[in-house]
C-alpha cells in the first residue's frame, strides 16, 4: 500500500550536503592540473545548477588537505562595477582607487595564504567579475604565483581577461554537462536512501537534464504535491508534474531579461515544445534568435531537412507554460496556429498540438482530424518503437539528451479528450469506436461499455456492426476481464458477417479473436484464427497485420524456430505498413518470448532492454512494464534473481497504477519465484498471494503461480509438495499446449526427485518443440535419474551457454554430490568448484541442493546465514532487523556458530567461512553487496 | 561492463564526443557538433575516456 513518507525529507536541508555524484573523473582532471609543473589553471564552464561551485569548492578542500594554501572569493552581478569587490570582503585594501597599488595589496595578501605546495584560488561566478578582478585573476595565471580555478556560467557576457585564460594557454576549460541517467538514479537513490522505480528515474532524468539544482527542486515539488511516494520501500511518482514556487524563481533568474521578440520567442517554444526554425523565426525575427541562442536558452538542431528550435531545457517550457496568464496562452496558440497552417506542412507532433488547442477553444478542427489525433496520441509508443527499430535491433538506443516531448503523447487520457471530442461532434460509428478504445486504455470501461451500447442500438450497417463488435471485444477481454464472453461475442459476429463488405473489417475480427484465445491458453486456436485473418485480405501471413499473434502462437506452442523466422520477414512489413498501431511492438514482444523459450536467454534480455529504454523515453508506462516483465522473465531463467525482482516490482507498481492487458499477476508470480529462488520465503508467499488475489481468469502465464508456490515449497523443505505443486503445474501447461513451460515444470520435480516419468515426459517434450533449452533440461533429469555425474557436468555446461547459470549450477552441484557419495573426491572438488563459479554469477541465488554445498558441515542453515552477516561487518541488532529475530536470538546462534567452526570471535569468523566456503561467499570478495549467496542480504534494501 | 554499454552510459556530451572520435572526426568536428570551442574537446574527451574506464571497471555509479 503506498503512503507518503510522513517526515520531513531530509534532503530539505543544506544542498552542499547531497552527495557529490558523477564528478570523480573532473576532480581528478583538476588534482593533476594543479601537480603539474607548472601547474595548470582551469575554467568550468557550465548551466546554472549544474554543480560548478560544489565541484570547485570540493577540488579546493582536495588541494588544502594536500597542503595547498587556498583562498575562495564569489563575484556578483551586483558589484560588477567596483574594483576587485569579491576579495574586498576577506582582504584589507588600502583606501586607493589606484588599481596597481590595489592588486599590488591584494598579491601581497595571498602570498601570505600559500601552502607548502602553492595556493589555489577559487574564482565561483567569474562571468559577474569586475574586469580588474578579472584582469588580477590572469595577471596570477601568467606569473604562476597561484592556481586559478574559474566557475563560469555558460552563455553568461564574462571578463575578456578570463577568456584570455585560455586562449592564453594559461588554463584548460571543463564543461560540466547534467548528470547521466545512472548518474542521477546514483543520486536520487542517494538521497531517498531507497530504490526508486526506474520509470521514475527516467522521468526525473528527462525532466531535469540531471542538472542536480533542478533534481533538487523537482524531488521537493513532487514530495510536497504528494507525486512523490515510497510503497513498500521503493520511491515510485505517480501523477502530473507540478512546478514549485522556488523552482520557478530559480528558472526565471536563468532565464533572465527578455526583450519583447525574444520573449515571445521563448512563449512560442513552451506552448510548441519544438517549432521549426523557419516557422519560429517568421513570428519573432532570426536576431532575437541568435541572441537566445547565445544565452544557450535554445537549442537548434538538424532532423534530417528540417531545422528544428526547442529551449534549451525541459523545466523552462513547464515554468512558462505554468506562469503564463490565461489570455497570453490563448493568444500564442492562436498565433501558432496560424503560423503552422500557413505552412501546410504539419509534423505529427504539430496536428497534436493544434487538435488540443481546438479543445481549449481556441480554433475550429474538423472533428474527424480529433478522432484521428486521438489515435496517433493513444498509439504514439508504439510508433515510436516502430521509428526506432533500426536502434532496438542492433542495441544501439541513443541516449539523446532530454527535451521536452510533444504533448502527452502516448497518454490516454488525452487521447480520451481528444476522441470524446471528435465523437461529441459527429457521432459516427468509427468515432465512437475510437472512443470506446480510447476509453479502455484509459481504464475507464464502464464508459466505454455505455458509449458502445449506444452505438449498437442505432448503427445502421454489417460494417458498422462489425465495427462496434471488434471495440466491444477489447472492452470486454482487456476492460472487463469477461475473457470468454468476449471470444463468444467475436464468434457470433464472425458468424454473422457474411454480408461485410469490406473484408479488412472481418478480418480485423478475426484477428481479435487469435489475440483472446492466445490470451486465454488456446495457442492453437489462436494460430488458426491469425492464419484466417490473413487469408481473408488474401496476405501471406508473414507480410499480414496477423503477423504478431500468429508469432506469438508459434512461440506459445514451442516452435520457436517459426516464431523467429516469421518476426523477421512481418517486422519490415510492418514498419511499412506505417499505421499508428502496435503491431511492431507486438512483434518485439513475441520475439522476446521465442528466444527466451528457445534458451537464447542473452538476446531476449538484451531486446527486452532496449524496447524498455525506448518506452521509458516516451513515458509509456504500459511498455516499460510489459518488457521489463520480460526482461526479468529472461533474467531470473539466466539465474539473477535480484535484478529479475526489481524489474518485477517494478512492474508490479505500473500495473497497479493502470494494468490494461491484465498482467499484475504476472509481475507478481515472477516476483514471488525472484524472491523464492533467494531465499526469501515470508517475501515470496506474499507477492504469490497478491498475484492469486489479481487473478482475473485463465491466462497463460498463470503456469508461473504453479512454479512459485512450488519453489516457495521447496525453499521451506516441504519436498511432497513442492513435488505436487510442479506436477500440477505441468499438467496445466499441457492442456494449455506450451511445451517449454511444461518442461520448465517437470524439470522442477526432477530438481526434488527425478523419475522415470519426468525423464521420458521431458524426453518427449524434446520432441515436441525445438527449444535448445528444454533438450538440456531433458539431458540434466537423464543424468540425475541416472546419477551420471559426466551427464550432469555437461548439461551444466550447455546450460551455461544459454546463459541459464543457476540451472547449470545446480546441475553441477547434483554432480559433485554423486562422485561426493562414490568418494570420489577430485571429482566432486571440480563439479563444486564449477557449481560455485556459476552460482556466484546468480546474485545470491540458493537452493536446498546448493546450501549443502556452500554451507559448512555442522551449521545449520540459520547459524550459517547469521554468522555470514556477521562475518561481513553486520552488528547483531542490524542481523536481528534484516532476518527478524531478537538480538539475542542473533547472539545464540552466533556462539553455536563459532563452537562448531572453532573461533572465539567476529575477528576470527571471516577465515574460518572462507576456509569452509566456495568461492561465492562473501569472505572471498569481503563485500557485503558481492554475488553468491549474500543477494540475501540485500532484499530488505531492494524491494 | 563492456565499451559500448559504457559509453551508452556516459553523460550525453561526452558519449556523443566519444563516438564520434572514434567514427575518426577531428576535435574541430567534434567541437561543431556539441557547440563548443576547439579548444575543450580534448579535456573532454579526457574525462570521458576516464568515465568509460571506471565504469568499464564498474567503479563510480
Amino acid at each position: 500500500m503506498a503512503e507518503r513518507d510522513p517526515a520531513p525529507p531530509r534532503w530539505a536541508g543544506d544542498p552542499h550536503d547531497w552527495p557529490l555524484v558523477g564528478r570523480d573523473e573532473e576532480l581528478e582532471f583538476l588534482r593533476v592540473a594543479r601537480c603539474r609543473r607548472p601547474p595548470a589553471s582551469i575554467v568550468v564552464s557550465g548551466l546554472a545548477g549544474v554543480g560548478k561551485s560544489r565541484l570547485g569548492s570540493t577540488a579546493l578542500e582536495a588541494a588544502r588537505a594536500d597542503g595547498w594554501g587556498v583562498f575562495r572569493v564569489c563575484a556578483s552581478a551586483g558589484l560588477k562595477g567596483v574594483a576587485f569587490a569579491p576579495f574586498r570582503t576577506a582582504v584589507a585594501l588600502p583606501a586607493t582607487s589606484d588599481l596597481g597599488e590595489l592588486a599590488a595589496a591584494l598579491d601581497e595578501a595571498l602570498s601570505l595564504l600559500r601552502g607548502a605546495n602553492g595556493l589555489m584560488l577559487l574564482v565561483d561566478d567569474g562571468h559577474d567579475l569586475d574586469d580588474a578582478s578579472a584582469g588580477f585573476v590572469h595577471h596570477l595565471a601568467v606569473v604562476g604565483s597561484a592556481v586559478a580555478l574559474v566557475t563560469l556560467r555558460s552563455g553568461a557576457d564574462r571578463p575578456g581577461a578570463l577568456t584570455a585564460l585560455w586562449k592564453d594557454g594559461l588554463a584548460e576549460r571543463i564543461e560540466l554537462e547534467g548528470l547521466s541517467r545512472r548518474e542521477t538514479n546514483q543520486l536520487v537513490t542517494s538521497v531517498l536512501g531507497a530504490t526508486v522505480e526506474a520509470a521514475t528515474i527516467e522521468r526525473i532524468w528527462q525532466l531535469t537534464d540531471g542538472n542536480p539544482l533542478y533534481v533538487r527542486e523537482v524531488l521537493l515539488s513532487a514530495h510536497e504535491t504528494g507525486a512523490l511516494r515510497s510503497s513498500d520501500g521503493i520511491w515510485c511518482w505517480r501523477g502530473a508534474f507540478t512546478t514549485g514556487v522556488r523552482l520557478q524563481e530559480i528558472v526565471a533568474e536563468r532565464i533572465g531579461r527578455l526583450d519583447p521578440d525574444e520573449l515571445s520567442a521563448v512563449e512560442l517554444l513552451s506552448v510548441a515544445r519544438s517549432l521549426s526554425l523557419e516557422v519560429l523565426a517568421s513570428l519573432t525575427g532570426a536576431t532575437s534568435l541568435e541572441r537566445l541562442e547565445s544565452r544557450a536558452l535554445v537549442v537548434v538542431e538538424r532532423s534530417g531537412r528540417r531545422v528544428e528550435v526547442s529551449l534549451a531545457h525541459p523545466l523552462y517550457g513547464e515554468v512558462l507554460r505554468a506562469g503564463m496568464p490565461a489570455l497570453r496562452a490563448q493568444s500564442t496558440r492562436r498565433l501558432l496556429t496560424s503560423a503552422l497552417e500557413r505552412t501546410g506542412a504539419l509534423r505529427s507532433g504539430d496536428r497534436v498540438n493544434l487538435a488540443l488547442w481546438a479543445l481549449d477553444g481556441d480554433i475550429e478542427v474538423d472533428p474527424v482530424t480529433l478522432t484521428q489525433v486521438a489515435d496517433v496520441v493513444l498509439w504514439h509508443p508504439g510508433q515510436e518503437i516502430s521509428d526506432r527499430l533500426e536502434d532496438i535491433l542492433a542495441g544501439t538506443i541513443a541516449r539523446s539528451r532530454p527535451q521536452e516531448r510533444s504533448i502527452s503523447q502516448g497518454d490516454p487520457t488525452v487521447a480520451v479528450r481528444l476522441a470524446r471530442a471528435g465523437y461529441t461532434s459527429t457521432g459516427s460509428v468509427a468515432a465512437g469506436a475510437v472512443l470506446a478504445t480510447t476509453l479502455c486504455w484509459a481504464g475507464e470501461t464502464a464508459e466505454a461499455a455505455q458509449v458502445l451500447t449506444e452505438l449498437q442500438a442505432a448503427a445502421p450497417t454489417s460494417d458498422d456492426r462489425v465495427r462496434l463488435a471488434v471495440a466491444l471485444g477489447e472492452v470486454t477481454f482487456w476492460g472487463e476481464h469477461r475473457h470468454e464472453d468476449a471470444i463468444a461475442l467475436l464468434s457470433d459476429a464472425v458468424a454473422q458477417a457474411s454480408s461485410v463488405t469490406d473484408p479488412a473489417l472481418l478480418a480485423a475480427l478475426t484477428e481479435k479473436l487469435a489475440g483472446y484465445e492466445l490470451n486465454t491458453t488456446r495457442p492453437g486456436e489462436a494460430l488458426a484464427h491469425a492464419e484466417r485473418a490473413a487469408a481473408l485480405v488474401g496476405e501471406d501471413l508473414a507480410l499480414s497485420f496477423a503477423a504478431p499473434s500468429a508469432a506469438a502462437s508459434l512461440a506459445h506452442l514451442g516452435r520457436c524456430a517459426e516464431a523467429l523466422e516469421l518476426i523477421d520477414q512481418a517486422l519490415p512489413a510492418a514498419v511499412e505498413r506505417g499505421r499508428h498501431s502496435m503491431e511492431v511492438p507486438q512483434l518485439l514482444f513475441a520475439r522476446t518470448g521465442a528466444l527466451s523459450r528457445a534458451g537464447r536467454l542473452e538476446e531476449a534480455r538484451e531486446l527486452a532492454e532496449n524496447c524498455q529504454q525506448v518506452a521509458l523515453s516516451v513515458d509509456s508506462r504500459d511498455g516499460t512494464a510489459l518488457f521489463g516483465v520480460s526482461m526479468a522473465e529472461a533474467m531470473l531463467r539466466q539465474g539473477r534473481p535480484a535484478s529479475a525482482g526489481r524489474l518485477f516490482r517494478d512492474a508490479v507498481g505500473l500495473f497497479q497504477e493502470r494494468d490494461v492487458f491484465g498482467y499484475l499477476p504476472w509481475a507478481l508470480a515472477g516476483l514471488s519465484r525472484a524472491r523464492a529462488l533467494l531465499g526469501d520465503e515470508d517475501g515470496a508467499t506474499r507477492a504469490l498471494d497478491d498475484a492469486d488475489r489479481a487473478a482475473t481468469g485463465t491466462r497463460y502465464f498463470d503456469v508461473w503461480r504453479f512454479d512459485a508456490q512450488s519453489a516457495i515449497h521447496r525453499l521451506a523443505g516441504r519436498e511432497s509438495d513442492a513435488l505436487e505443486s510442479a506436477r500440477l503445474g505441468a499438467d496445466w501447461a499441457r492442456r494449455a499446449r506450451m511445451p517449454v513451460e511444461e518442461a520448465m515444470l517437470v524439470h522442477a520435480q526432477v530438481l526434488v526427485a527425478p523419475t522415470a516419468g519426468t525423464v521420458d515426459r521431458l524426453q518427449e517434450l524434446t520432441n515436441l518443440t525445438d527449444s535448445n533449452f528444454v533438450a538440456l533440461l531433458a539431458r540434466h533429469a537423464d543424468g540425475a535419474y541416472r546419477s551420471d555425474p559426466a551427464a550432469l557436468l555437461a548439461s551444466a555446461e550447455g546450460l551455461a551457454v544459454c546463459p541459464a547459470r543457476f540451472a547449470a549450477a545446480e546441475a553441477a552441484a547434483a554432480a559433485a554430490e554423486i562422485y561426493e557419495r562414490r568418494h570420489l573426491a577430485k571429482g566432486a572438488r571440480t563439479a563444486a568448484r564449477i557449481a560455485l563459479e556459476h552460482l556466484a554469477h546468480c546474485e545470491g541465488a540458493r537452493s536446498p541442493l546448493l546450501d549443502r554445498l556452500v554451507v559448512p558441515a555442522g551449521l545449520t542453515k540459520r547459524e550459517f546465514e547469521v554468522a555470514t552477516l556477521a562475518s561481513v561487518g553486520h552488528s547483531s541488532k542490524e542481523i536481528g532487523a534484516r532476518l527478524h529475530l531478537s538480538t539475542r536470538t542473533v547472539d545464540s546462534h552466533l556462539y553455536r556458530a563459532y563452537t562448531k567452526l572453532g573461533v572465539t570471535g567476529r575477528a576470527e569468523l571471516t577465515a574460518a567461512l572462507r576456509a569452509r566456503s566456495g568461492p561465492g561467499h562473501p569472505s572471498h570478495s569481503g563485500d557485503s553487496a558481492g554475488p553468491g549467496i549474500t543477494g540475501r542480504h540485500d532484499l530488505s534494501r531492494n524491494y | 561492463m563492456d565499451r559500448a554499454t559504457a559509453i551508452e552510459e556516459l553523460p550525453p556530451l561526452h558519449a556523443v564526443a566519444v563516438r564520434l572520435r572514434d567514427e575518426g572526426a577531428d576535435n574541430h568536428v567534434i567541437a561543431v557538433a556539441l557547440a563548443i570551442d576547439d579548444d575543450q574537446v580534448p579535456t573532454l574527451l579526457e574525462i570521458a575516456d576516464a568515465k568509460l574506464t571506471n565504469l568499464i571497471a564498474g567503479r563510480g555509479a
